[in-house]
């Protein structure tokens, strides 16, 4: 017990890296996903083959050989092309990592979303003037997002325990931290459960939040 | 990039695709099975059953597979009560808790899957088979399960290669499938992008493999226009 | 005007000679006594005492950084680093990829296994290894170890670790049979698991294994003659007055300083 209070504070801040590491490629992969459904629907037909094959490729590959890929081939590929060593630390690599895989899923989900955003809105839209554009951004993704949410909400807690596996290119987050403090104490049952713990926590308050902005998003549509 | 490591990591990649598929097979068949049990009790009227059914699903699936995998292999390992038990002679392989730990996860997620698709089944039916005289086992085995699984195909395909996807995490407890021979090969070569692209490229070949499988056992089986929506990863 | 021009350009291209004495040396500090981080977050250890010895013989300022060992030699061989000294060991394949200096240690690596095993008692290399077929080794990924065991104990099985801890914790619970770590290793391992583990077998060395490779030496970018130059003159000096015989007997506790063959 008193093991565990020692290392609380380092499992805290690991618990702080995970939820940057999952914040940001949760953010930055809502963005791929965004300009891929955009592209899907106004691209050329070649960006939709490369689209769909962005999708079913990253869909087929472990997470945990996307990150290898990313840490250890970057290094390597991007010293390369830039004639200078350009360092891909494991924050970075999980970080890109994990947005391209969560790019990947998200663009299903509001690819699905769009779907059911009535055909109507583009038309009102249009119809009142609206370039294509202006009305996809401005009428169209808001309500694409809101129906989006619960799949959203789904992502976003599948990228917390997919962070997870950047502990093993050696990011010291939750699970690193857990990994260290198990190795220091001799005691890996208890740091593991702990660590588990903490996971559960964090996923069951965003369940609750994830809940709550749904019955808030469902008021609009 | 050269062909010539492309080439030289085609068969060491190789020597990891029986495990992958030795642990994907296993971990999925043993998920299934604990799955439909779960997901009855997930259903089941009496609290004694649905409550640690949801306690179950919640905590798996609230928690990173790796966490569960190090709580069985690393954690359980170092419990002398556990090496002294008769399942220690599992318990003390890789291979087995990797597969062990897989399958709990998967069976977690297919679970909730299978609670839903129990839910959907009309209320009628019980009455329809009850006026009919079918015995309450017949109306499980023969009309219930059926039409569930029936329904639930896609799911079940689309959870063979969340599976396969996990089985790469066994590398994490020794296990050299196809990911844990790719990483041990680039720290003695230094040549990443060929190794594990290599490795993925077989990665897609199995998936691509599994999908072909269950849509002919769709198109042969499936109900057509009830699919269910994808469950979440099971990561 | 013109003179101003030509005396800060005079002065920049002296800055510039100046400047290339500042190396930058790359480590992994996360393999005490050879190198850890103290709670002061500076590298500190038997590596970093070595480093500034050999950068005070050679005249130049060093700066010693810390990251990952898988992305020291990358590192080195794209100009991050000038040197790298990471308890690091000289290989074929590592030499295919940079420039080692003259060896300047060679620590000795030992067999352990549980303690109470039948193993505990093997006193010759030679039955050690026969007692050893059939068996799981314990080793860390990408390690020299790694090699040794695939080469000279084809009939056991050797599992890949990515920690050693994680080796002596299986290696306590029965899943493998012994483990191959540097002695120094082994000792600080076992001083956390009282009476779990005991040492086999006489301690290792290049001579007995080839591929343990021929000691641990400082790597450097390929064609960085002139600096190589200078590294292995004051690594021999630094073997001669014994001054490296003294900080491995700081931190060991004994000498694992390099003997020429």
């Amino acid at each position: 017990m008193s093991a565990i209070l020692t290392y609380l504070p380092h499992l805290l801040q690991g618990l702080l890296v995970t939820l940057q590491v999952a914040a940001g490629s949760f953010v930055i992969g809502l963005l791929i996903a965004i300009v891929a459904v955009f592209g899907w629907n106004f691209g050329p037909r070649p960006l939709r083959w490369f689209i769909s094959g962005y999708v079913t490729v990253v869909r087929g590959l472990p997470e945990l050989l996307i990150i290898f890929l990313v840490f250890y081939g970057g290094t390597v590929l991007l010293s390369g092309a830039f004639g200078t060593y350009v360092e891909v630390n494991a924050l970075t690599a999980g970080i890109c990592a994990l947005s391209v895989v969560a790019g990947a899923y998200l663009t299903e989900i509001l690819r699905g979303a769009l779907l059911t955003v009535p055909q109507g809105q583009w038309e009102a839209a249009t119809s009142l003037g609206l370039s294509r554009m202006t009305a996809f951004r401005d009428v169209v993704l808001p309500q694409m997002l809101a129906y989006a949410v619960p799949g959203l909400g789904n992502q976003w807690l599948v990228i917390l325990k997919e962070s997870a596996l950047v502990s093993i290119i050696g990011l010291e987050e939750l699970m690193r931290k857990g990994v260290i403090a198990a190795g220091a104490t001799h005691s890996p049952m208890t740091f593991y459960l702990t660590v588990g713990a903490l996971y559960v926590a964090i996923t069951g308050v965003s369940t609750l939040i994830i809940g709550a902005a749904d019955r808030r998003a469902a008021r609009g549509r | 990039m050269s062909p010539d490591i492309f080439i030289k990591a085609t068969p060491i990649v190789l020597q990891g695709l029986q495990l992958t598929l030795i642990i994907t097979i296993c971990s999925f068949v043993l998920g299934q099975i604990l799955a439909l049990p779960l997901g009855l009790a997930r259903q089941a009227n009496s609290p004694l059953l649905r409550w640690p059914a949801a306690t179950y699903t919640f905590l798996i699936r609230g928690s990173p597979l790796l966490v569960q995998l190090f709580i069985i292999y690393y954690g359980l390992g170092q419990i002398p009560a556990v090496r002294n038990s008769i399942l220690w002679p599992i318990l003390r392989e890789p291979l087995y808790c990797g597969i062990i730990a897989i399958a709990l996860n998967s069976a977690a997620y297919m679970a909730e899957v299978v609670a839903g698709a129990l839910k959907r089944v009309p209320k009628g039916q019980t009455e329809a088979c009850i006026s009919l005289g079918i015995s309450r086992r017949h109306r499980f085995t023969d009309v219930l399960l059926p039409q569930v699984y029936r329904e639930l195909l896609p799911n079940i395909g689309n959870e063979i290669i969340l599976v396969l996807k996990s089985s790469s995490l066994a590398s994490a407890i020794t296990i050299m499938e196809i990911t844990g021979v790719a990483r041990a090969f680039t720290a003695r070569t230094f040549a990443p992008f060929e190794v594990f692209i290599t490795a993925g490229i077989l990665y897609l070949a199995i998936g691509f493999a599994f999908t072909f499988l269950f849509r002919l056992l769709e198109r042969r089986y499936g109900i057509t226009g009830t699919r269910t929506p994808a469950p979440e990863a099971s990561a | 005007m013109k003179t101003l021009a030509l005396s800060s350009l005079l002065a920049c291209l002296l800055a510039g000679t100046a400047m290339a004495d500042t190396l930058r040396v790359g480590t992994s500090a996360d393999f005490p006594p050879w190198e850890s981080v103290n709670e002061a977050g500076d590298v500190i250890g038997f590596d970093r005492d070595v480093i500034d010895e050999v950068c005070k013989r050679i005249e130049a300022e060093c700066n010693v950084a810390n990251q990952a060992f898988d992305g020291l030699l990358p590192a080195l061989q794209v100009g991050k680093f000038d040197m790298v000294i990471s308890g690091m060991s000289i290989t074929e394949e590592r030499a295919e990829q940079v420039d080692f200096s003259n060896a300047y240690a060679e620590p000795p690596y030992r067999f352990a296994v549980a303690a109470g095993s039948d193993l505990a008692k093997t006193e010759k290399r030679e039955d050690l290894e026969a007692a050893l077929e059939g068996k799981v080794i314990g080793v860390q990924t990408g390690s020299t170890h790694e090699a040794v065991v695939r080469a000279h104990l084809p009939k056991s099985e050797p599992r890949l670790y990515e920690r050693n801890e994680q080796i002596a914790d299986d290696l306590n619970a029965g899943r493998i049979d012994a483990g191959l770590l540097e002695q120094s290793v082994w000792e600080q391992l076992m001083e956390a698991r009282e009476g779990q583990l005991s040492l086999t077998g006489p301690l290792l060395s290049s001579a007995d294994y080839a591929e343990f490779g021929n000691g641990t030496a400082i790597a450097m970018r390929k064609g960085s003659d002139d600096l190589k130059k200078r590294v292995d003159e004051a690594v021999a000096s630094m073997l001669a007055d014994g001054k490296i015989a003294e900080l491995s007997n700081k931190w060991f506790g004994y000498d694992l300083s390099y003997k020429a063959k």
